[in-house]
């Protein structure tokens, strides 16, 4: 009852104070009048009235105050002087200043990014409705997770648990229309997919039921239709077959699906188009297989869903004796699909950055606790003029506040930097990564993390002036001897504490950089940077026969190799991931303990060996005029189905080989490569020659001696120059190609090699300011010693011993944290084992290292001091 | 006449509580009154009074109006709320008790102890 009277009393004190003021000084100058005419009706001339009356009522400033103090808003304006006199402090001592500022914009900045992509990946449910509700459904058949249409019919007709099912799958297609032709990478999805997801196109409309119709992404929109409404109803002509654009979706529109498997041939990157995927029965027992998801009925659960589904196929399969349905049922929350492999690198991550972060506040409570043991004398001086213990912890308060303030708002400049680089640079490197954003939950966990640090900051000091007896210290300030403060061991072992963490972030960094470097060492004669990949597509009526696509692509072939630079070029289908295709191979004669047996397939020119600098181990390479179908194996195909026996002579048959998939035979066999993938291990491969398999497109590989960017432009324009329909993209060095098949990889040692850099900083940063308080609290021991004898030498040995004890501690403890940490890190390493002894010893190196040189500063400047000077100070 | 500040504090509140529960006073008319009714005996700094006047507003006990003095000058008037006439009840109760054991202490002889 009485609180509201109060609340509005303080708040038009607050921010009406000039109104107030003047209803105040009307009320007094009645007082005044009305005791004026009092003294003048008691005999008193005016004057002298008027004199009396004032001197009756006093200082009306000093009442002023108190006006306002019994408002409750005197707070309020002593927190302005404390901010005021916070930032005088700040720009009085620059270097702490800027060095508070960058540690925590540091610290807070990375704390926040990473908190960023961790709750875009991992904590964010998908933007589906229900999003709990949306399933992926699969088969699991030799480690392949892939659905055949037959089962997706049968769920599809028969399952009832479900709303909706939708079938996708993505692949490159050139669409064309009548002015355009451009190489997009596109989703078939079926219909249901729209209704799960709840999207509608921004223009035009969804796809009709059983219409072959293309959604564009908005960003495809602008790019090859140069956002013309117009193009919405029109029909184009995908890898040559007719679909409608029935319409464009909204800017910043991405189906979140699966990423597309390996074999799928359709690297990572961001979708031009939606395509009606219409599921048809299989046609002579060939069976299109597919990726589904389905949105649960609501109070359906998992696992009866996933019973029915496993009902539905055992008819299937009774039905269909002759269908090959392999494989288990799998049926799990999309979302643990698409993230489930991204949660350990991201767990590391958090630790990692956790670890910066720890360092930072350890730097950032050293630097406060050196200030305040420096502010020990005008601490004790304002509490001996009457300044309150309450008083001056708000005070401390206060700076903390502001400090950490600014230091959090250069922090989000930081994150902000970090989260547009790592997409911009590594854009697939994690799932949903591009969906990271410096948002309002990530602004609110920076705040959370600048309170907890104002706090914490500020208790330092505080809690010092709390122990401190103010009497004894305002003695000795005013004496000019002011003892080093008993904090000096605190100090110490927070500077161990950052090294200990450092080292283990170094570790880690070492860690990766190794696997990186073991995942770029290449066979000797393969020289990634020196090859230029590029693709060729054949669409239309004129390359309808493959005898047009080979004369073509040998005439590209012919025209390349006279490009000045370029030593050889070959023709393949495999030049990168891009164009994996996995086939079933049989064998001839076949035996009875065959297992199904996966190669890659890839198809080859001659002279393919020698620009990839391929071994031969047996037998010979494929030429360009084999007269039956040719294979040549790799090793590990060897291996796997010929044990140590001899392959070359051996007979296989690949579906799309030769004539009516005839047997073809082992001409030779390579050494195993790591052309796919740099981070797998050895698959088979088969490569068989060009002249007997039909394909639709080709890469273009050409080993150059110059350098490779002004090679590849000409390369490019003499292969265009062939004709001019026929597109030509994707030109790069096969380096580029490989690196983006590591991007994961690169995003572990882009992140941590940050974080490491960073702590190293921080912890030299730690053990100079140390140790430059110290040797600065110590001039007059080092001035008498030196007066006493001492060489300058021993000076800087001492304090190196110093700094390097403390280094060196704080080293092994991290040592023996490192090998538990690294432990967890196997998952994320390429040939590399968490307890390389190489990396340890090198990290250590490398802290030590920093370490010296950090002290080294302090050392030297100690050895300056003047005895004399230093002597007559006391 | 007050001795120590803390005593005049309250005793301060306690006066003007009483002061305006007779009639609704300016400033100026409560240091008259509080005079009158003292015979003299208790002078108040005046300008004293408004700190105090705010903080009893500030709390909810009295509550303000500008209005016109008997002499025709404008002046805010002064006037008791409930609660503020709950207050000078319990107020005035306690100050009764304590002056009582006051003038019992101070009325002790020898002979008592």
């Amino acid at each position: 009852m009485t609180r509201l009277p109060r609340l509005r009393s303080f708040l038009s004190a607050l921010f009406r104070r000039r109104q107030v003021e003047a209803d105040m000084e009307a009320e007094w100058r009645a007082h005044l009048d009305a005791h004026v005419d009092a003294l003048v009706a008691a005999g008193m001339s005016p004057a002298d009235a008027q004199r009396r009356a004032r001197m009756d009522f006093g200082d009306p400033l000093r009442w002023k105050e108190q006006a306002f103090d019994v408002r409750g808003v005197g707070w309020v304006n002593g927190l302005g002087a404390d901010i005021r006199y916070g930032l005088r402090q700040m720009r009085r001592a620059p270097v702490f200043t800027v060095t508070v500022l960058v540690t925590l914009a540091a610290g807070i900045g990375l704390n926040t990014t990473v908190f960023s992509v961790i709750d875009a990946v991992l904590v964010r449910s998908l933007s589906y409705p229900d999003p709990e509700r949306v399933l992926w459904i699969t088969t699991v058949d030799r480690d392949q997770e892939i659905v055949t249409a037959l089962d997706f019919l049968a769920w599809k007709e028969q399952a009832k648990s479900f709303d909706g099912l939708a079938a996708f799958d993505t692949g490159d297609v050139t669409i064309s229309a009548a002015d355009i032709a451009v190489q997009s990478r596109v989703t078939y999805i079926s219909e249901d997919f729209w209704a799960i997801a709840d999207v509608g196109p921004v223009l035009g409309r969804l796809p009709r039921r059983g219409e072959d119709a293309l959604l564009l992404s908005h960003s495809f929109f602008v790019r090859a239709f140069r956002e013309d409404p117009a193009v919405v109803g029109r029909a184009v002509t995908i890898n040559g077959r007719q679909a409608t654009i029935a319409g464009v979706l909204a800017p910043g529109f991405r189906a979140q699906l699966t990423r597309p498997p390996v074999w799928a041939g359709a690297p990572e990157g961001a979708i031009d188009a939606y395509r009606t995927l219409t599921v048809t029965p299989p046609i002579d027992g060939r069976m299109r297989l597919i990726n589904v998801i389905g949105k649960l009925k609501a109070g359906v659960s998992v696992e009866r869903a996933q019973a029915e589904l496993e009902t539905v196929r055992r008819r299937t399969k009774t039905a269909n004796p002759n269908a090959q349905l392999r494989g288990t049922l799998r049926v799990l929350p999309l979302k643990e699909k698409i993230v489930g492999n991204a949660t350990r690198p991201l767990i590391v991550l958090l630790a990692a950055v956790g670890f910066v972060f720890l360092i930072a506040c350890a730097n950032v409570a050293n630097l406060f606790l050196a200030r305040a043991s420096a502010r020990r004398g005008e601490v004790a001086i304002r509490a001996a003029i009457g300044a309150g213990r309450w008083r001056l912890a708000r005070q401390f308060f206060v700076e903390s506040a502001l400090i950490a303030a600014v230091g959090a708002a250069a922090g989000l400049v930081v994150a902000k930097w970090s989260l547009t680089t790592i997409v911009r640079i590594l854009p697939d490197a994690l799932p949903r990564l591009q969906e990271t954003a410096l948002d309002g939950r990530a602004l609110a966990f920076a705040a959370a993390t600048t309170i907890a640090a104002a706090l914490v900051f500020g208790m330092v000091p505080v809690w010092s002036l709390w122990r401190d007896d103010a009497h004894g210290v305002l003695k000795q300030a005013l004496s000019g001897a002011l003892p080093i403060a008993g904090n000096l061991r605190t100090k110490t072992a927070l500077v161990g504490l950052e090294f200990a963490l450092t080292i283990v972030l170094l570790i880690g960094a070492g860690l990766l950089i190794k696997s990186l470097w073991r995942l770029n060492a290449f066979p000797e004669g393969f020289h990634p940077d020196r090859i230029v990949t590029m693709q060729i597509r054949y669409y239309g009526p004129a390359y309808r026969e493959d005898v047009a696509r080979r004369a073509h692509a040998a005439e590209v072939l012919r025209r390349v190799s006279t490009v000045p630079g370029v030593r050889v070029a070959a023709m393949t289908t495999n030049a990168d991931s891009s164009m994996r295709l996995f086939r079933e191979v049989d064998r001839f004669p076949p035996r009875p303990d065959d297992q199904p047996a996966f190669a890659s397939l890839t198809v080859a020119s001659a002279d393919l060996a020698r620009v990839m600098g391929m071994r031969i181990v047996r037998g010979r390479w494929l030429t360009d005029s084999e007269p039956v179908p040719a294979f040549v194996i790799n090793e590990t195909f060897a291996r796997r189905h010929f044990g140590d026996s001899d392959p070359v002579g051996a007979r296989f048959r690949v579906p799309y080989v030769g004539q009516d998939s005839s047997w073809a035979t082992v001409v030779g066999v390579v050494a195993d490569t790591k052309l796919q993938r740099l981070d797998g291990p050895a698959e088979p491969e088969l490569y068989v020659d060009y002249a007997h398999s039909p394909v639709f497109g080709y890469s273009i590989v050409a080993s150059v001696t110059t350098d490779a960017a002004a090679a590849a432009a000409q390369i490019r324009r003499s292969a265009a120059g062939v004709d001019a329909t026929v597109p030509v993209f994707d030109v790069k060095t096969l380096e580029a190609a490989l690196a983006d098949s590591i991007a994961p990889y690169r995003f572990n040692l882009f992140t941590f090699g940050l974080f490491a850099a960073v702590a190293l900083m921080l912890a030299s940063v730690g053990i100079y300011g140390t140790l430059a308080y110290s040797t600065s609290r110590r001039t007059q021991e080092i001035g008498l010693r030196l007066a006493l004898g001492a060489a300058r030498g021993e000076v800087v040995a001492m304090v190196i011993r110093q700094g390097m004890t403390v280094a060196l501690i704080g080293t092994l403890v991290g040592l023996v944290i490192g090998v538990a940490v690294a432990r967890v890190m196997r998952g994320l390493l390429y040939e590399v084992s968490p307890s390389d002894p190489y990396i340890f010893a090198a990290a250590s190196a490398v802290l030590l290292l920093a370490g010296f040189a950090a002290s080294l500063g302090p050392a030297l400047r100690a050895a300056t001091v003047q005895p004399v000077i230093a002597l007559r100070h006391e | 006449m007050a001795t120590t500040t803390e005593l005049l504090q309250g005793t301060l509140d306690l006066l003007i509580l009483k002061a305006v529960s007779l009639r609704p006073e300016h400033g100026y008319g409560i240091l008259l009154r509080i005079q009158q009714i003292s015979g003299d005996a208790l002078q108040i700094q005046q300008g004293s009074l408004y700190p105090a006047l705010y903080r009893l507003e500030h709390q909810g006990l009295i509550a303000s109006e500008w209005g016109e003095s008997d002499n025709k000058r404008r002046a805010k008037f002064y006037s008791l709320t409930t609660i503020g006439r709950r207050r000078l009840r319990d107020e005035a109760a306690y100050w009764k008790r304590f002056s009582e054991a006051i003038g019992l202490v101070l009325a002790a002889v020898p002979e008592d102890v």
